[in-house]
Formats: C-alpha cells, structure tokens, sequence
C-alpha cells in the first residue's frame, strides 16, 4: 500500500527566471528519436544512515524502469556537481545545464517509524521549472514498489503515457534437451525481480501461450493433458486454483481475453480445420467465429474495444492477417505480402499491430497499421514468437532464438524499434505476457 | 518397386530418446520393410513399425499425403486389418513456425494421416489424433534434412 503524503512545491519556484522556452515532453511519435537526458541523485544521500543503501537500491530501481523504456538516457552520476539533498532545496540548474541533463530528478528517503517516506522532485533544467514534487509512503517492505510509483510518475510526467513499472510478467519457463522439454509458469515483475513458479515443474508437462485476463487476477494458458493434445487452463493468480476449461472436443490452440473479460477466444483443431470460437465463461456457451473448412485459423487478438479479432489464416494457401467483425463469419485479409505472417497482437491503443513473419529463412516483428499498410519491421532473428504489448502500448514483448537449438530468451522493444531490451530469466522463457496495469 | 521405397524410408529411421516409455517403439520406426520380418512378433507394436511404417512426411507447411505416404498407410491398413489393435497418430512439425501455428499444423496432418487409413476401411474410433506441433522434434538437428524428417505423422499402435 502506498500512500500519497503530499504534493511538494518549490517555495522558490517565482524567483526563476521564467524561461521563454517550451516545456520538455518527452515526444516518441516523432521520426528521429532521441532519448532525454536525465540526471538521477542519489535518494539515500543526506538520508539517516541506516537509510542509505535503501535509498540508493531504489535510486537504481527507478534508474533501471526510466532507462530501460529507451525514452531515458542517464547523465553519468560522477559527473553530478550539486548534491542531491541540496537538488531537494533548491536546484542550482546551471550546474545540471552544463551536463547537458534536461530533466532532473532529485530525491530522499527518510525513516517513518514501519515506513519509509520519500520526498522527490523533478525539474525541467532548461526552462528552470519544477514538473512534479510528491511525498510518499509504503511499508519497508514495499520499497520497491515505491520505487516503481515515482519511476511512473516521472515517466507520466514527460510523457503523457501511463506508466507501467509495477506491471508483471507471466512466462513459460523451460529447460532442458529439445526431444524432452519440460516447461513451467513462471512470474516476475517487470523489471525480472521477485521471480517465482506458478506450476510444479517434477513431471514432464507442455505449457503454452499464457495470457493475463483483463483484471489481472488470472491467467489462461495451454497444458497437455492425459489425452496428450493441449487444452486451456485457468489458473486464479491469487489463490493458485486452476480449472480446466470445457471438456471441447478437439485440440485447443491459444486462448485469449476478450478486453471485457467476459469472452476466451480461442482456436479449436478438428477433423483438419483449426477454426476460431468464443466461449463465453459466465454461460460457458462456445461459439464459433471463424468457418473455412480445411484452413487453420489460430492466435486471435481482440481490438481493445472488442469488437473486432485479428487472426491468422492460410485459407489463401499461406499463413496471412485477417481482420473480422466479431459478429460476421467472414474475415477480411490484409496482408498480402510474400511470406508467412504469424501471431498478430492488437496494440491497447488501438492503432498498431504487431506480428512476426517469417520471410528468406529469417524470422521479423514487425508492426503494422490495422489497415495493413505501413509495415515495418522491428527486429530480426532466426526465430521470434508470441509478442505482447506492453499495458500502455509502448513496449513489445517477445521470444527471441538467436541460433538453431539456441536458447529462446525473452526482449522486449520500443513500438518505433528502438531500445531493444533482454528480460532475464533463470531458465530460458518464452510466452511473455504483460500484466495490465496494476491499481494500487 | 515396394521394397526400394521401403528401404529408402528406411534410411529415415532415427534414434531420437523417448519422452516416455510408451513412446519408445517410435524411436526406431521407419517406413516398414520385410527384409527382417522374422525378428518382430506379428501383432506387436514392432512388427507394425518394421514390417508396416509408421510414418508420413510432408512438405512445408502443407499437409497433403504424398504417394510414398499412400504406400505406408495401405501398409498400415492391412496390418490393422489383420490384428485387433488401436492407434494413435502424433502430427510433427519442423522448428521453422510459431508454436501455436503449428500445434494446427500438426493436427491437420494427424487427419490426414487419419482420414487416409479410413479410405481404406479402418474405423475412426480405432484411430486417435495428437498433435506435438513443433514441441517434440524427432530428429534432432537444424538442417534441411533435419526438418524433413520432422514434418511427419506418425502412427503407433497403442498397448
């Protein structure tokens, strides 16, 4: 639990001289990007002594989150002139001018009995204005959540998107030789920390295609059962329950939430068609969506608004994108390009969509308009799958194999290519999915 | 004109480890041959892998019975014909594809495999269908020769 003490403002703030020029914003749409350069003190200096090195872990918590988007470039903290308690008081901002930092974020913790009180403050260097001043608690224990609130909130503030730094993770974890694979659920937030197991991993088993529900409180995802073909699990985040959904006849291919919450969209491989449906979890009706007999229709993504799915299909021969209406049976094909295009994810802005492709013996991600026009690829491998967006659309999560037989790994990326970033596992991961964002 | 394309066939038997015991028998299959006959007892889940085949292969990302995997199946059937026992097809994939995609992919072999071995009058409630997609290999490798031999259907005869 964290708790907002207060806004901070600088009592000093008129005595600037009010600079004629513009605010800092952070812009990401723009074509040539360039990530801002910002300075970060130290949030233990200054603070009680047995304070300092939590201060100091959460300064590079936060470092870590800001840095980490890509959006971010640390100024080099030796370089730093002023102080940080005295940043707190007031910034000497010709001193962070001659660093070149735009932005600046000073800060400290202090001792509040079980909790830790944080005061911070960020400041537009160039413009000589202060952008944001918090104080906050949480409980000891919670420190790197705290962390993670003030990284948000700095991000927020220069960007104008939501922040997603106390997100998780769920992923599968695997290990192994390739013929005996053995694969286990795993979660972590964000930034790899607080890593834990979700499943047992004593029996061979065959875990797929995790997927958060909307609320974040489960997840749904593919295990081979006793039948050996895979079928859709639910499991409760909170309490560990799992439940299996159906029985359906046939093989049951990557399931995914409807943005309400209400719907499981999945594929169902019978007889040699793999057509999409819809189950509907309150009446645990299923409905079917997709009809091409023969074709394999499998990974629908739903629009954020729910009412349309993008799919793959390869009722054309190849696997390609199709876009349909939720509520008509036909879908619309908008891909047309050579190769084979897989595993289409919606952006939660509406605006993109992301894919991998398989092209020449390589594999890409790429991004797309959801016309189908603008393609552009992100990333090249000899393999990539299952890519996921980020809560607030602005990062993609994805498998990478680097290498034949070589270990799948998970990297997330910025939706302008930009700042590709490992996420560490213990075991090799494939099938991230990103939390949606968490509320306090 | 049988025993060449068996033996050719034959040249795809693998020794690829057993992800359990019951998976053993698929561990030296091959596309059936009678040069050994006499070492299988008729019947048994080995003498249907060596003196029948048990497995179809495919091209990329199509799952169209070719002529040499006719061949297997007529083998299959007659086999199937002469002794009581059910079967469990395991559609495979090569690496070259998403996970999800090919789980489709492998059950749409699996039925073909399937639905050919019914042409030829076995009943589909003798038949069962897997699909491993791409997640069990059963050749080990990343090569063209290697991903041949994984794009395969393969039948086994269950206890």
């Amino acid at each position: 639990m964290i708790r907002l003490i207060s806004k901070v403002f600088l009592a000093l703030i008129l005595c600037f001289p009010m600079s004629a020029k513009s605010e800092l914003v952070v812009d990401i749409t723009r074509g040539q990007f360039r990530p801002v350069p910002i300075a970060i003190t130290n949030f233990g200096e200054g603070a009680p002594l047995h304070m300092n090195n939590l201060g100091q872990e959460m300064t590079q918590v936060i470092i870590n989150d800001l840095v980490n988007t890509g959006l971010f470039d640390l100024v080099d903290p030796n370089a730093y002139i002023q102080k940080g308690p005295d940043v707190l008081m007031v910034p000497r901002f010709q001193d962070w001018r001659i660093l070149n930092s735009e932005a600046l974020l000073g800060g400290q913790v202090s001792d509040d009995g079980d909790n830790i009180r944080v005061e911070f403050r960020l400041f537009d260097v160039f413009a000589e204005r202060q952008l944001e001043g918090l104080a906050m608690s949480a409980s000891k224990k919670d420190w790197r959540k705290l962390a993670h609130t003030i990284a948000d909130a700095v991000y927020e503030r220069l960007t104008g998107d939501k922040g997603y730094f106390r997100t998780q993770i769920v992923y599968v974890s695997e290990r192994g030789p390739q013929e005996k694979r053995s694969s286990r659920l795993a979660v972590m937030d964000q930034d790899g920390e607080n890593h834990h197991f979700l499943t047992s991993g004593n029996v061979y088993n065959d875990i797929q295609s995790p997927h958060f529900s909307p609320d974040g409180k489960s997840v749904a995802y593919l295990e081979r059962g006793r039948d050996k073909n895979t079928h859709v699990r639910v499991m409760n985040l909170h309490s560990g329950d799992t439940s299996i959904l159906g029985p359906f006849k046939g093989i049951e291919v990557s399931p995914q939430y409807s943005p309400d919450g209400q719907n499981l969209a999945m594929s169902i491989a019978e007889d040699g068609t793999t057509s999409i449906y819809e189950y509907n979890i309150p009446t645990q009706k299923l409905n079917r969506l997709t009809k091409a007999l023969g074709s394999i229709d499998v990974t629908p993504y739903y629009s954020p608004d729910g009412s349309k799915i993008v799919y793959v299909s390869d009722q054309a021969g190849a696997a390609k994108l199709y876009i349909k209406d939720r509520n008509f049976s036909v879908g619309q094909r908008i891909t047309f390009n050579e190769g084979s295009y897989q595993t289409p994810v919606w952006s939660p802005r509406g605006d993109l969509i992301a894919f991998t492709r398989r092209a020449h013996g390589q594999f890409y991600l790429g991004v797309m308009n959801t016309d189908g026009t603008g393609e552009r690829m992100l990333a090249k491998s000899f393999y990539i799958d299952s890519p996921e967006w980020a809560p607030n659309g602005r990062r993609i999560l994805y498998t990478r194999q680097d290498s034949p037989g070589g270990p799948h790994k998970l990297f997330s990326i910025d939706a302008t290519g930009y700042k590709e970033v490992r996420h560490q596992t213990p075991e090799e991961g494939t099938f991230g999915t990103w939390s949606p964002l968490i509320p306090d | 004109m049988r025993l060449k394309i068996a033996s050719i066939l034959a040249t795809a038997a693998v020794l690829a480890g057993c992800g359990s015991n019951e998976e053993c028998v698929e561990v030296h299959g091959h596309g059936g041959s009678t040069d050994h006959a006499h070492q299988f007892h008729p019947g048994t889940a080995a003498d249907f892998v060596h003196n029948a085949g048990d497995r179809v292969y495919y091209a990329t990302d199509k799952s169209g019975v070719d002529k040499a995997g006719h061949q297997v199946i007529h083998r299959e059937a007659d086999w199937l014909k002469k002794y009581n026992k059910t079967v469990t097809i395991q559609g495979h994939c090569d690496e070259r594809g998403s996970v999800q995609y090919n789980l489709a992919l492998g059950e749409r072999r699996s039925n073909a495999h399937k639905k050919a071995l019914m042409a030829h009058g076995i009943h589909d409630d003798r038949i069962k269908t897997v699909s491993y997609g791409k997640n069990r290999p059963i050749v080990l490798g990343h090569n063209r020769a290697a991903w041949a031999k994984n794009r395969v259907s393969i039948a086994v005869i269950d206890n």
